[in-house]
């Protein structure tokens, strides 16, 4: 083996070892795996519709808008009473004391003829049917009550009692009760009480201001060969106890009640946090009656006023025309249903205009309901009849809006997170877009104050700087309608100083200055299908720096 | 043909196609194509018969290699010295240069990696005859993305708002591979080598198609994809899909495959018969040739070349064919005016709706990754030898080019070295360096085409691969067996 062998190999080696006793900087040293990310993110981040009707239900949590035919808007604050008929109508008990059998002498025994002989002796006589008014009813049809027979016999006789009316229908059949008096010591006495539960009692009006029930009664006198003394008698006494009627036929009489007094109507809509004048073009007030009670009603509005915010009111005339009014009632051929009516007070029967300001807090009422205003008529109630009575404070969104402020706030903490490393200084640049497409015929000035609520809820800053934002209102026609909308794009460059106050920040205070089309100087109409469609965008540029032991 | 102009035209056949595709190159490992002492260079082309009667490869290192490559990205487009910090820092690091990282990517930026370990590697001569038996297991793996994607990860959409994510892709294969070869030695002047290979198809996971455009603005963000990965799950049976046979992204959720890494958790069920037919990769069957031959056409000249894996493998088994098509525009998360608004929740199901992944199970073949080299070498002496190794490696249509040339030594009978250098792409800077022990019948070398250009030029390395491997080898000749130089060989 020779040294030329190994030559070309140690050669070789040569390179290889002067090579790396000179280039080991890089294999020696550690490595630092900071990153810094200077990118930068450009895209949409929120969009919406915000419609009108659904701005409104979150704004009034009563949930009380609505819209009309036509789409108009309207915020409706009602008050719902209910006459029920127990309150119109109820049967006092009744008692009717008949003397059937008494002597005003004494009758000496044999008078009587033989023993064991039976004398009968009749009587139907008619009895007051007991009454709360002038009420003239016909018919009772009983839900529940009792019927009470007391029966007494001092004579020393014994004696069938038969006891009948043609008033009284107990399961379709006139009313026939037999009684025996078995006791001739003179000391009989019983009570025997009825269910008449389903049964009908039909009374006699036939006599002016007098309502009466007949009844008829048989005594079978077996002779017994005692004498009857002045003293001694057979006493029937019928009463009716606690009676429940399923149905009541006949006039009812005059019913007159203020039912509700001095009650208020809020208005949670007029009532928000904010600043500026709304000017209600037509606010209105409805009655609704919903009737089930075969009796008609009249209604009178009564102390109206208008409150306002600051304390004060002013009272409301309507119209005597129109106040009280006469509502509808089912007839005898429309017996469980109801009918449905109402009444409107607006500009028209009143000065309800009065009361068109912002300022306006709530309506003041009370409420007379008068039964058959007209003079009797036959009437019916049924045990469930009721009249309901809505009264209710409409306000049409037929306004017009000035100086309007809005403002709420919210969370907004970005750069409190004290376990995060991330700082304003990390954010090189920011832009916000705003796209808009207003679909409302208002002009919406928008305005965002960055707050630190530590340092006593300081503005730190404003996104839109002194100017606020306006997105002009939409285009609207002569009759104060939305006939297309207004877009606009607005780019909003935050300074350094703004990047600073709003990572500072922990909340912000959203303020939304509102004027409705042409300065707040014309009525607008507000519909359901109104909407500001919008689209916030922004581009954000980042020098954000990870440290290699974050994380651990 | 006299011999000088052979040589003249295999020169030219080289650097032809060397030049003809310098844009599309990639590394792997040609430093032993014609390093003396390593038996296992029939890998690179089944004509060579080593010097050796026979050889045995221990299992598992006989031998094992690694490589991975990067068709763009350099370590130091990555990674640099900084002299003040007196450390490395990354192209993110506040000090880095994050254009140069950007303005070094390829349009398609793929890093491929393959790690294979042979089994069994068996060779035995038998007079003119040299048979090789190989069970290689092996792995492939490549990982490819777009400039636009490293775009957006590192500077978002600032500077630009149409992304081209196309190209996006994973692709991964596991199987075995049994191979039997022969190299016939035709009177010294020339050898010529074949090899069978059943290829037993293990897992893969192949993307068939990656169409992906984001268009970004302010406005709006809308990305259009349709994505197709064919995928082998070994043990993944029902996969829940629903009605339509889309992918049911809940159930998945909450599905309780019991596997471990894809396979069977408890060992009877793991030794089941049909477990080991799907861990043996049978029913994914596949074939791939080798040939090559090594001509001798004037003395102390060599010529060869070789085509290897070329072949396929159907996979059959535990198949899904995943296709998501996506046409999606996020406006920006949407306003509600509701008490429980969660925008969260709400672009989750609108991304879950459209994100739906169409799932079929249809048979579907992969192709290896071929390649094919051409080689050229010259016997300065007997223990020296210099070398050019032109390699190119065909997938998914393009090519990727190495040129290589060497000079090995073998200054005594049990050691041998090889100091490569390598050109491919725009990477000029490759060094490698072959060592080859031979004590008794053991026989031990070291192959690496990059590491010591990587240590003297970190910044320049793309790729890494070595190869290591341990045999008993038996009835070696002292002297490489030179063809056409009988006195001196028997």
């Amino acid at each position: 083996m020779s040294l030329r062998r190994f030559l070309p190999f140690l050669f070789i080696i040569s390179i290889f070892l002067a090579a790396i006793s000179c280039n080991d900087d890089w294999l020696k040293s550690e490595y630092d795996t900071t990153i810094l990310w200077e990118g930068g993110i450009e895209g949409p981040v929120i969009f919406g519709k915000l419609g009108l009707k659904d701005l409104l239900e979150e704004f009034d949590s009563t949930g009380y808008v609505s819209e009309d035919s036509t789409g108009l808007l309207y915020g409706a604050y009602s008050k719902d009473t209910v006459l029920r008929a127990p309150d119109l109508l109820q049967l006092p008990d009744q008692d009717f004391i008949q003397f059937f059998f008494r002597v005003d002498t004494s009758i000496p025994g044999w008078v009587l003829g033989n023993i064991g002989d039976t004398i009968s002796f009749n009587q139907e006589e008619g009895f007051e049917f007991k009454r709360t008014g002038d009420e003239r009813i016909d018919s009772v049809h009983v839900k529940s009550g009792t019927m009470s027979i007391y029966v007494r016999s001092s004579i020393k006789h014994e004696g069938i009692l038969t006891l009948s009316s043609d008033h009284i229908k107990i399961g379709g059949e006139e009313y026939h009760e037999v009684i025996s008096i078995s006791d001739p010591s003179g000391m009989y006495e019983e009570t025997i009480n009825m269910d008449i539960a389903g049964s009908t009692i039909i009374l006699d009006n036939s006599v002016p201001d007098s309502t009466s029930i007949h009844l008829n009664a048989e005594f079978a006198l077996i002779n017994s060969g005692a004498d009857i003394l002045s003293s001694e008698e057979v006493q029937v006494i019928n009463s009716f106890r606690n009676l429940e009627f399923s149905a009541v036929y006949g006039y009812i009489g005059a019913y007159d009640s203020v039912i509700i007094d001095r009650a208020e109507l809020e208005f949670e809509l007029l009532q928000g946090n904010f600043e500026g004048r709304i000017k209600l073009a037509d606010p209105q007030i409805s009655i609704r009656t919903d009737n089930n009670m075969g009796v008609p009603f009249a209604v009178e509005l009564r102390d109206l006023e208008a409150h306002f915010q600051d304390g004060t009111g002013t009272p409301i005339t309507i119209d005597t025309s129109a106040n009280p009014i006469k509502f509808g009632a089912p007839d005898i051929s429309q017996v469980g249903e109801s009918v449905k009516d109402s009444t409107f007070i607006n500009n028209t029967n009143s000065d309800i205009h009065l009361a068109a300001t912002s300022d306006l807090k709530s309506f003041q009422y009370s409420v007379r309901v008068i039964a058959n205003p007209d003079g009797p008529r036959n009437n019916f109630i049924l045990e469930n009849s009721k009249l309901s009575i809505s009264v209710e404070g409409l306000i049409p969104l037929d306004l017009r809006m000035e100086d309007v402020v809005l403002g709420d706030t919210f969370d907004f903490e970005l750069g409190s997170d004290p376990d995060s490393d991330f700082s304003s200084d990390d954010v090189k640049y920011m832009m916000m877009q705003i796209e808009t497409d207003n679909g409302m015929p208002i002009d919406l000035g928008i305005q965002v104050y960055f707050i630190d609520t530590t340092q006593n809820w300081l503005r730190l800053d404003s996104l839109f700087g002194a100017d606020r934002d306006i997105f002009e209102s939409g285009v609207i026609d002569a009759n104060g309608r939305v006939i297309q909308k207004t877009k606009k794009v607005t780019k909003v460059e935050m300074t350094r100083t703004q990047i600073d106050n709003a990572l500072d920040a922990n909340k912000i205070l959203f303020k939304a200055f509102i004027e409705t089309s042409e300065g707040g100087t014309r009525d607008v109409k507000f519909y359901g299908n109104y909407s500001l469609d919008f689209k916030l965008g922004t581009r954000i540029e980042l020098s954000y720096t990870i440290e290699p032991d974050q994380g651990n | 043909m006299p011999d000088k102009t052979l040589f003249k035209y295999t020169l030219v056949l080289c650097l032809t196609a060397l030049l003809a595709f310098p844009e599309a190159s990639a590394q792997f490992g040609n430093t032993y194509y014609h390093m003396f002492g390593v038996p296992q260079a029939n890998q690179l082309n089944p004509a060579f018969q080593p010097q050796c009667d026979g050889y045995f490869g221990l299992p598992f290192v006989g031998p094992i290699r690694f490589e991975v490559e990067s068709n763009g990205l350099q370590y130091g487009d990555i990674f640099q010295y900084n002299s003040s910090l007196k450390k490395n820092i990354s192209f993110m690091h506040p000090e880095g240069n994050k254009q140069n990282f950007m303005n070094a990517l390829e349009p398609v930026n793929t890093v491929r990696a393959e790690l294979a370990s042979n089994i069994i590697s068996i060779g035995w001569r038998r007079e003119q005859l040299f048979f090789t038996v190989d069970f290689t297991e092996r792995m492939i793996e490549s990982t490819s993305f777009p400039k636009d994607f490293a775009e957006f990860l590192v500077y978002g959409n600032l500077n630009q708002n149409n992304f081209n994510f196309s190209d996006l892709s994973q692709n991964l294969m596991y199987f075995h591979e049994f191979a039997v070869g022969a190299s016939y030695n035709f009177d010294d002047e020339m050898q010529f080598g074949i090899r069978a290979k059943l290829l037993l198809g293990g897992a893969s996971s192949t993307t068939r198609t990656s169409d992906i455009n984001l268009k970004t603005s302010i406005d709006e963000w809308s990305v259009k994809s349709n994505v197709k990965v064919d995928a082998t799950i070994p043990f993944l049976e029902d996969l829940p899909v629903d009605q339509d046979g889309y992918l049911d992204v809940d159930s998945l959720a909450n599905t309780d495959f019991n596997l471990l890494f894809g396979f069977p958790t408890s060992i009877p069920e793991l030794l089941s018969p049909s477990s080991l037919s799907t861990i043996g990769g049978i029913k994914n069957p596949g074939f791939a040739i080798d040939f090559g031959f090594n001509y001798l056409p004037i003395e102390k000249l060599n010529i060869s070349a070789s085509v290897i894996d070329l072949g396929f493998i159907r996979w059959k088994e535990y198949v899904y064919n995943f296709e998501q098509d996506l046409d999606y525009t996020f406006d920006g998360l949407e306003f509600k005016l509701e008490d429980d608004w969660s925008p969260g929740d709400g672009l989750l199901d609108s991304l879950q709706n459209d994100l739906q992944v169409k799932v079929t199970e249809e048979k579907f073949t992969t192709t290896l990754s071929a390649k094919v080299y051409l080689g050229v070498a010259y016997d300065l002496t007997e223990r020296v030898r210099f070398g050019g190794v032109f390699r190119t490696r065909i997938y998914n249509y393009q090519f990727y080019n190495q040129f290589t040339v060497s000079a090995n030594v073998m200054p005594i009978s049990m050691f041998s070295m090889s100091l490569s250098y390598s050109y491919y792409g725009n990477s000029y800077m490759n060094l490698g360096l072959g060592l080859s022990l031979r004590l008794g019948p053991l026989n031990v070398y070291f192959i690496s085409d990059q590491a010591p250009s990587s240590y003297f030029w970190p910044s320049e390395f793309s790729s890494l691969n070595f190869r290591l491997g341990v045999n008993i080898v038996w009835g070696c000749r002292a002297l490489p067996k030179a063809m056409k130089d009988r006195p001196l060989i028997d």
